[in-house]
């Protein structure tokens, strides 16, 4: 007889295990989607997986793809692991690329090598701005920061939405729903040629460091820590509960933010109506496959943006829905959170006695 | 009619510890049987076994010879079986006719008049339409009690009832639990307080280590005897010499008001009072009176107006605790689990917390591990923390070593004063004692210690002055050595 | 300007008619969160039922079997939601938030063969009496049953907490589910319930949409629906008779946009659409300051997740 018994604490082995084990349960799971819906699952499978990457431009999209999720996931391991639930960095992204476009639009004849770094300055600060709403409310009104970071999404879309059709408009564009185009000095530069891989990827990689070195080695990082273990703690122990409620969202909101100007003075090069294909919330998938840790984000980034082209491939190829992509991303998370399962508990194997 | 109830070599098991170790009993009705044992020594376990909420590894339960199969609640409920937790299995925000009908098949007309035939019967009153949250603690218990006597029970399980009741509203429950027992029902009463014992009961079975001890009757006992067979061995007594104080006074507190914005929380009003050099101030009360809250004004998690609180000549009333903890005042909160330390961090870890000034724990910000290490090494050694792993996680210890943890990291800077609440509940008589020997030697240093706690033997051991807490107000600052308990009690009560 | 009393009736029909999928995603949360449960999943059931009752109207011809079809269908995905927070103990925010983004894929996929097919004509009640009352029989007259339901769905919900032992059970889980297992309660049995109970009405809220109130499929055509549906429950503390109310003002929100479009105002339609998440902003800050009254109102465990030891 089998009994499922509470361990004293989690396994360490099973929590790099399952992320693992989520991965190919989802694959498993794809695969019998693919099934039902009259495609042989193998070649879907491998449409899905092994093709997009398997080429030297496909793996730079599938980097071009991991860079933005990396950032906004860096940023929200912060919040989250303080107990602080940004669920709006899809709205901070926006918002991050609508101020950074509106700067980059103030220089769009311009040529200089200062130019860049303001528009990306600019990203991050609307990004900011943008999350401290939901900071503010959540502090000094008690309000919930989900359903407020949330609305305020679909908020900023509109706002988006509104400039690039309206005021913003190109007067050259011949009615087209687009700001004008960026000048070159405002693009962060490609890494190779005929690649779309740009320079954002170091931004990534500078938060990956950057949010190590903060939870691992600082004072601010064990506030964090103890806060998102207990807020009653916390006080006791004279941390500024507040402040710390208000940094962790900033920060989230400058890595949206930064994201957002990634996207659009890298591939896009100008602004649309939309500038992002729901970035800010797989990143919340990646944040939570990744364990909320700058190395396993990492990784996860690049499994999540596998999704994204996957869904494209299989959809040229196979003409399997591009919205495969999305399911495959809700179900990683649900096999991610049920596997966690086994952290907690272990099976026990319980003969008769007597 | 008689009821026989047996437990027949009941084990159960948990990993580290083993709760009950094959305990054998008999009780019968006619009789009110206690149940002692201190803290740890497994006499919630087997009560829990005996209402279902634990299914035991071994042994069985017979009820006038049935065979019990006590798979859940409902089940000890289904065989007559009463039982009055410590901690209440109310819900708050639903009337007192809600909480007492939910796990009742009767209908709501014929469930209300047996109701108010039970309340007349033993002098209950209590109003059935109003949110329990409003009902005073003695009040909940009633509710309780009319819980399991809608049910006619033939066993009443009683576990450590007391703890929350004032003077009067004990009187009332021994009044009640010996009319219960007259009627015929089984009582069973579970407590670590040797004097209910003495008081309320005719039998009693002592617990230790999950062991069953012995059975006796309450006639061929007193306290001392009881005591030695609860702890194993003499106990040591612990006597505060008490010296002559000086009359530096160290900390102030003038005119402190608190509102809280939570509807269950406490408010405190006109809180005056001071506290010498090398001087004990013990705070008594009932829980619930404002302790908590008391607590958190003094250590600074409750800011207040700047000159209400004196420290040493400083107005610090507006500073959070590290701050006041800066000025050498140190806080040991009631809650060890979810205050003072957090249970999935390290031993060293949670020694961090107390990141006073000259620590070096973060130097710049940064993390210095090893000034952490070897601080915490040295807070183990000198408080006699059992493990030499500062790397473990204080989940693992046990109460009593936590406890001490704690302690030693606030007392590891001297500070001029400790302010402590509760510092020895859910202890063993081992560590309780350990700890009453720490603060008295505070006192010798000429530290001073202001002392909150529900356990007024405690305090009076231990204080120099005392004061009562009551809704929130306390009471004229007394000198300890003129102060009975039983003045205590009234005081404790509300009454003058 | 003499103003038409059969129009004011029409516009106030046609805000009701836009209030009830709010009306009934509310109230099913509601119950769910009454017994401590926190599914931020439903714009992710609403969007199935949606599809799923379209689907099936246009493949079976039956309109009976598409409405309760979709109320199946989300009662099936709410139970992958309930086994991970009941069973699996996982995290609730992160598990409804898994539950909306495999949703809205999910159902997207399987509307892709069903975009631009026209909706089947629902059958409203009452509808000779259209023209009786001035001003009321357009409000009471001539809707379908699904209507009806959302607009008594309140008051039975209410009914059902305050009068039931059922509801008294939601409602003693949702304040201590500790309390209630000691007394034989088993509280992942009624948290279950209550879980599918609420994947059922926003099963049944998503139907509406793609069936009656537009009546087409069209991708991601909830557009929020349910995250200002879990707003309402909050600033209704709680209390369905409030979420009639709120579902109401929203409904009057979104058709306002549609007729000052109309009329010509010079507003930008973007701003107009977002009114409905402006408000809901400040309403919940609004109702949040007064934290002694939420604190009350809140169900106790809302969101925590529950484990007995054996």
């Amino acid at each position: 007889m089998i009994k499922i018994v509470k361990r004293d604490e989690p396994s360490r082995a099973i929590f790099f295990l399952t992320p693992v084990l989520a991965i190919f349960l989802t694959l498993v799971a794809g695969g019998l989607i693919f099934y039902i819906l009259g495609f042989k699952p193998f070649e879907a499978l491998k449409f899905f997986f092994i093709v997009p990457i398997a080429d030297k431009y496909g793996f730079s999209e599938l980097l071009l793809k991991a860079t933005p999720l990396c950032l906004i996931a860096i940023g929200l391991s912060f919040c989250f692991k303080s107990n602080n639930w940004n669920i709006g960095a899809e709205g901070q992204l926006t918002f991050g690329a609508i101020v950074s476009g509106g700067v980059a639009l103030l220089f769009y004849e311009q040529e200089g090598f200062y130019i860049l770094p303001i528009v990306i300055l600019a990203g991050a600060i609307g990004g900011m701005l943008y999350a401290s709403i939901p900071a503010i409310l959540k502090t000094y009104f008690n309000t919930n920061e989900i359903l407020v970071s949330l609305m305020l999404v679909y908020v900023s879309k509109l706002i988006l939405d509104y400039l690039v059709v309206g005021p913003w408009s190109n007067p050259e564009g011949f009615n087209f729903p687009e700001t004008r185009q960026f000048s070159d000095s405002a693009r962060l530069p490609l890494l190779f040629e005929g690649l779309r891989i740009h320079a954002g990827i170091f931004l990534a990689l500078a938060a990956v460091v950057m949010s190590w070195f903060i939870f691992y080695k600082t004072y601010l990082g064990f506030q964090m820590k103890v806060s998102g273990f207990s807020l009653k703690t916390a006080k006791y122990a004279g941390y500024k509960g507040k402040k710390m409620i208000i940094l962790v969202f900033l920060i989230s909101g400058a890595c949206a933010g930064l994201a957002g100007v990634g996207e659009i003075t890298g591939p896009i090069g100008q602004l649309h109506r939309e500038v992002s294909p729901d970035y800010g919330f797989t990143a919340i998938i990646v944040a939570f496959l990744g364990r909320l840790h700058p190395v396993g984000i990492i990784f996860a980034s690049l499994v999540v943006a596998i999704t994204y082209l996957g869904a494209e491939t299989a959809q040229i190829f196979m003409q399997i829905p591009k919205y495969t992509g999305q399911v495959f991303q809700g179900m990683i998370l649900f096999f991610l959170l049920a596997s966690d399962y086994l952290l907690f508990f272990k099976f026990k194997f319980i003969g008769s006695k007597k | 009619m008689n009821t026989n109830l047996k437990i027949s070599n009941v084990t159960k098991i948990y990993p580290g510890c083993v709760a009950n170790d094959n305990v054998s009993l008999e009780f019968n009705s006619g009789k009110i049987y206690a149940l002692l044992g201190e803290n740890g020594a497994g006499k919630s376990t087997l009560v829990k076994i005996l209402s279902g909420v634990i299914i035991p590894d071994e042994g069985k339960i017979y009820l006038n010879e049935n065979n019990l199969k006590l798979n859940s609640p409902l089940d000890a409920k289904k065989n007559d079986i009463g039982m009055v937790f410590q901690h209440f299995n109310l819900f708050e925000t639903l009337s007192v006719f809600e909480n007492l009908i939910i796990d009742s098949d009767e209908q709501r007309e014929g469930l209300r008049e047996k109701i108010d035939s039970i309340m007349r019967k033993y002098n209950f009153s209590i109003d059935l339409d109003i949110p329990v949250l409003n009902l005073s603690a003695g009040q909940k218990q009633k509710v309780e009690i009319i819980r399991c006597l809608i049910r006619s029970p033939k066993v009443l399980i009683m576990d450590e009832p007391t703890s929350v009741l004032t003077e009067q509203e004990t009187s009332e429950l021994f009044l009640s639990l010996k009319k219960f027992s007259e009627e015929g029902i089984l009582i069973i009463y579970i407590t670590h307080k040797l004097k209910e014992v003495m008081e309320l009961c005719d039998e009693v079975a002592v617990m230790r280590r999950g062991k069953l001890v012995s059975v006796s009757e309450i006639k061929n006992e007193n306290i001392e005897s009881l005591a030695n067979k609860m702890v194993g061995q003499n106990l040591k007594t612990i006597k505060k010499k008490k010296e002559k104080n000086s009359s530096d006074k160290l900390i102030n507190i003038t005119n402190l008001n608190f509102i809280s914005e939570d509807p269950f929380e406490t408010n405190l009003s006109d809180i005056n009072f001071s506290v010498n050099r090398g001087e004990c101030l013990g705070i008594a009360g009932i829980s619930g009176n404002g302790q908590s809250e008391l607590f958190q004004v003094l250590s600074g998690e409750i800011i207040s107006d700047k000159n209400s609180i004196e420290f040493n000549k400083n107005y610090i009333g507006d500073l959070n605790p590290q701050e006041r903890r800066e000025y050498l005042m140190a806080f040991s909160p009631e809650d060890r689990l979810e205050q003072a330390a957090i249970p999935q961090m390290a031993i060293y870890e949670n020694v961090a917390l107390n990141n006073y000034k000259s620590s070096n724990f973060f130097n710049n910000g940064l993390i210095n591990e090893n000034k952490i290490k070897e601080h915490s090494k040295k807070i183990i050694s000198d408080f006699n923390v059992n493990t030499d792993n500062i790397e473990l996680k204080s989940q693992f210890l046990s109460g009593g070593n936590l406890q001490k943890l704690i302690i030693g990291r606030e007392l590891i800077t001297s500070p001029d004063l400790l302010i402590c609440f509760n510092p020895t509940w859910g202890l063993d008589v081992g560590a309780i004692n350990y700890i009453h020997e720490t603060l008295i030697k505070i006192n010798e240093q000429n530290k001073s210690i202001i002392l909150i706690s529900t356990d007024t033997d405690e305090l009076l051991k231990l204080s120099d002055k005392i004061s009562v807490i009551h809704k929130g107000k306390l009471s004229k600052i007394m000198d300890a050595d003129e102060v009975t308990s039983e003045k205590l009690g009234i005081l404790m009560g509300g009454g003058n | 300007m003499i103003i038409d009393v059969n129009f004011v009736g029409l516009i106030i029909a046609s805000i009701m008619a836009s209030a009830v999928p709010l009306i009934l995603a509310s109230c099913g949360e509601l119950i769910t969160e009454r017994s401590g449960v926190l599914n931020l999943g439903v714009e992710g059931m609403m969007i199935i039922g949606a599809i799923s009752g379209f689907a099936l109207m246009t493949v079976t011809g039956s309109l009976i079997i598409a409405v309760f079809g979709a109320m199946l269908a989300g009662v099936l995905i709410s139970t992958i939601f309930a086994f991970l927070t009941q069973t699996l103990i996982t995290n609730h925010v992160a598990t409804g938030l898994a539950l909306t983004i495999f949703g809205i894929g999910i159902s997207a996929m399987i509307g892709k063969n069903f975009v631009g097919i026209p909706g089947k004509e629902f059958p409203v009640i009452f509808e000779g009496l259209k023209d009786t009352i001035p001003l009321l029989s357009p409000i009471l007259f001539g809707h379908s049953i699904v209507f009806y339901f959302a607009f008594a769905l309140p008051f039975i919900t209410s009914y059902f907490l305050k009068k039931t032992k059922i509801g008294l059970i939601v409602r003693a889980v949702g304040d201590s589910p500790e309390s209630a297992s000691n007394q034989g309660i088993n509280v992942k049995l009624v948290r279950y319930a209550c879980i599918l109970y609420g994947g059922a009405m926003c099963g049944l809220a998503g139907a509406y949409l793609s069936m009656i109130y537009t009546p087409q499929w069209i991708e991601n055509m909830t557009g929020g629906r349910g995250w200002i549906a879990l707003a309402l429950v909050v600033f209704s503390t709680w209390n369905p008779i409030k979420i009639l109310i709120g579902a109401m003002i929203f409904g009057g929100l979104t058709i306002i946009q549609f007729h000052m479009q109309a009329i010509g105002v010079r507003i930008p339609v973007q701003f107009l659409t977002a009114l409905p998440y402006i408000v809901t902003i400040i309403v919940l800050v609004v109702i949040s300051r007064d934290s002694r009254k939420i604190r009350l109102s809140t169900p106790s465990s809302l969101g925590k997740s529950f484990y007995k030891d054996n």
